[in-house]
């Protein structure tokens, strides 16, 4: 598996370099321009003897301090790692819950429009309400954990529903009426046809809804108070005007968010390859 | 396999309008013979061929196949459609397949079977191409392939040529016509080429415009393969196009006078 990662990233360094070249520009760009930034509110050169304030600190001083989240424990004894831990924990379970309610319900509401008139309605008035607006009466009812699990839960489910309902209900015709003259039954039509076709918007879905539930989880921590998780720390470091630290913990989630749904990106366009269809 | 048509009629409901599609359409298909259906567009001739597949029902009339009722018990037949229809997402070998697996025949058997038909219709060594990496008429070998293998007793094909480009489609109207003689299937094939249904029919049988019923149906007694240039040839082909002429500018001055109705209203 790791082995396999190299090679495919080694792959993809090979023919792209330019590419490469470009990004690391543009992160050069915004690491000095943010150093310059930092200078300004710090009345450092070449601004001497201006503004002074310590919101911003130098990007040095936040690489320094994300370094130390991971080696030293916070005022609560845990480790950076124990808060991926945490927030990780949290959006699987909020995640693979998503998952396992809004696949039958997404292919029940595409496929039966009994199911859909009788789903629309609910689903249509809850989705308008972002999830965050849940957050502080699910910490009181579900707790800490299980709290933040619901907004997460909440932030993924509707993007997988919508993109399975509408997969499973674009299935052509014709290939159902193909299956049918080769003698496919009600079971066939469904495991060999319908979930086949819905797959790819499957992973969409779960892309998109990934990258939300990062979202759900920063806030659904840092409004939970207590109780752990990347989003707690970066509220707490924050209290504490621990600012490089606060940042630290911003890029900790960057970093957590973009390596999930490129992980999920890559699954999606595996299973495109693997289904024939790139 | 033979085919009986008896009085088929069909009619649709479309936004509270009651139209006509078929009207006591009747046929006789003897075993292992290959019929044509032309006629004007919307004449209902791939209704026809739904109704037989099962994939439509019928208003009334009986469609018998050796001498059983399509609705007592379902007759294995094979169709072959003018977009192909094939899974994306399985290799041309899995594609031809299909048909096995619901049947649940043992895998072993199921590559033996789909070998064959692959390797019948000229595909050996694409058994692992994905319909997206192959050509239109390849594509269309595969499904005729697909529709082969499950050993159906009737092969229905709508259209089967009709998105192909003018070479792929002659090359494939030969290739159609070897494999016929090597499974001797009866064949029940809808065009509306009057070029093709001479190449390729025993019979023709020309439908009327809606609503569709048997005009005229048509012997072509030339011995194969048939030469498209020959006087013989022209002769039968000019006067299947008199017939549908016919019934094309009925078609057509239907159409006008609903043009008509539409304005005066």
């Amino acid at each position: 598996m790791v082995n396999n990662l190299l090679t495919l990233l080694k792959k993809t360094l090979k023919g792209n370099w330019q590419k490469l070249a470009l990004t690391f520009l543009s992160l050069a760009v915004f690491v000095s321009l943010w150093s310059l930034y930092a200078a300004w509110l710090h009345g450092d050169w070449p601004f001497e003897g201006g503004l002074i304030a310590l919101t911003v600190p130098y990007p040095r001083e936040v690489l320094a301090a994300f370094v130390d989240s991971f080696q030293n424990a916070d005022v609560n004894g845990i480790t950076m790692w124990g808060h991926i831990y945490a927030s990780l924990k949290r959006v699987l379970a909020g995640f693979l819950l998503a998952l396992a309610v809004a696949l039958p319900a997404g292919l029940l509401m595409g496929r039966s429009s009994t199911s859909h008139w009788l789903g629309r309605p609910i689903v249509e008035s809850f989705r308008p309400i972002p999830p965050l607006a849940w957050i502080p009466i699910f910490i009181v009812v579900f707790g800490l954990f299980w709290g933040p699990v619901g907004i997460v839960f909440l932030g993924i489910f509707f993007p997988i529903l919508y993109n399975v309902m509408f997969g499973s209900r674009s299935v052509d015709p014709i290939l159902i009426d193909a299956a049918r003259t080769l003698g496919a039954k009600k079971s066939d039509l469904f495991l060999k046809v319908v979930l086949p076709f819905t797959l790819p918007y499957l992973m969409t879905g779960i892309t998109v809804g990934l990258g939300i539930g990062w979202m759900c989880i920063v806030a659904a921590e840092m409004l939970g108070g207590v109780g752990g998780g990347v989003g707690y720390y970066i509220a707490d470091r924050a209290g504490s005007q621990d600012y490089e630290y606060m940042y630290a913990g911003m890029v900790v989630i960057a970093i957590l968010g973009t390596l999930t749904t490129g992980v999920a990106g890559l699954l999606e366009n595996r299973i495109y390859k693997w289904m024939g269809m790139k | 396999m033979s085919i009986s048509i008896i009085g088929l009629t069909k009619v649709f409901t479309k936004d509270k309008r009651r139209i006509m599609a078929l009207e006591g359409f009747s046929l006789d298909v003897p075993e292992g013979q290959f019929v044509c259906l032309l006629g004007p567009s919307g004449c209902g001739k791939t209704t026809v061929l739904r109704i037989v597949a099962g994939l439509e029902t019928k208003t009334s009339g009986r469609v018998l196949v050796n001498g059983r009722d399509t609705e007592v018990s379902r007759p294995k037949i094979g169709m072959v459609f003018q977009e192909f229809a094939l899974f994306p997402w399985r290799t041309a070998r899995k594609n031809v397949e299909f048909g096995l697996e619901t049947r649940r025949v043992p895998e072993s058997d199921r590559t033996l079977s789909s070998q064959k038909y692959l390797e019948m219709v000229g595909l050996r060594g694409f058994e692992e191409s994905h319909p997206r990496e192959l050509s239109g008429g390849m594509k269309q070998r595969v499904a005729i392939a697909r529709a082969l293998a499950t050993d159906p007793e009737l092969l229905l094909m709508d259209e089967p040529f009709g998105s192909l480009d003018a070479q792929t489609r002659n090359l494939m109207q030969r290739e159609l016509l070897r494999i016929w003689s090597a499974t001797g299937r009866t064949v029940l094939f809808v065009t509306h080429s009057v070029d093709e249904a001479v190449f390729l029919a025993d019979r023709i049988v020309v439908m009327t415009a809606r609503p569709g019923k048997v005009r005229e149906v048509i012997d072509v007694n030339l011995p194969r393969p048939r030469d498209r240039t020959s006087q013989d040839f022209i002769t039968v082909r000019g006067k299947v196009l008199a017939e549908l002429d016919e019934e094309f500018e009925k078609a057509r001055a239907r159409e006008l006078s609903l043009e008509q109705i539409n304005e005066n209203h």
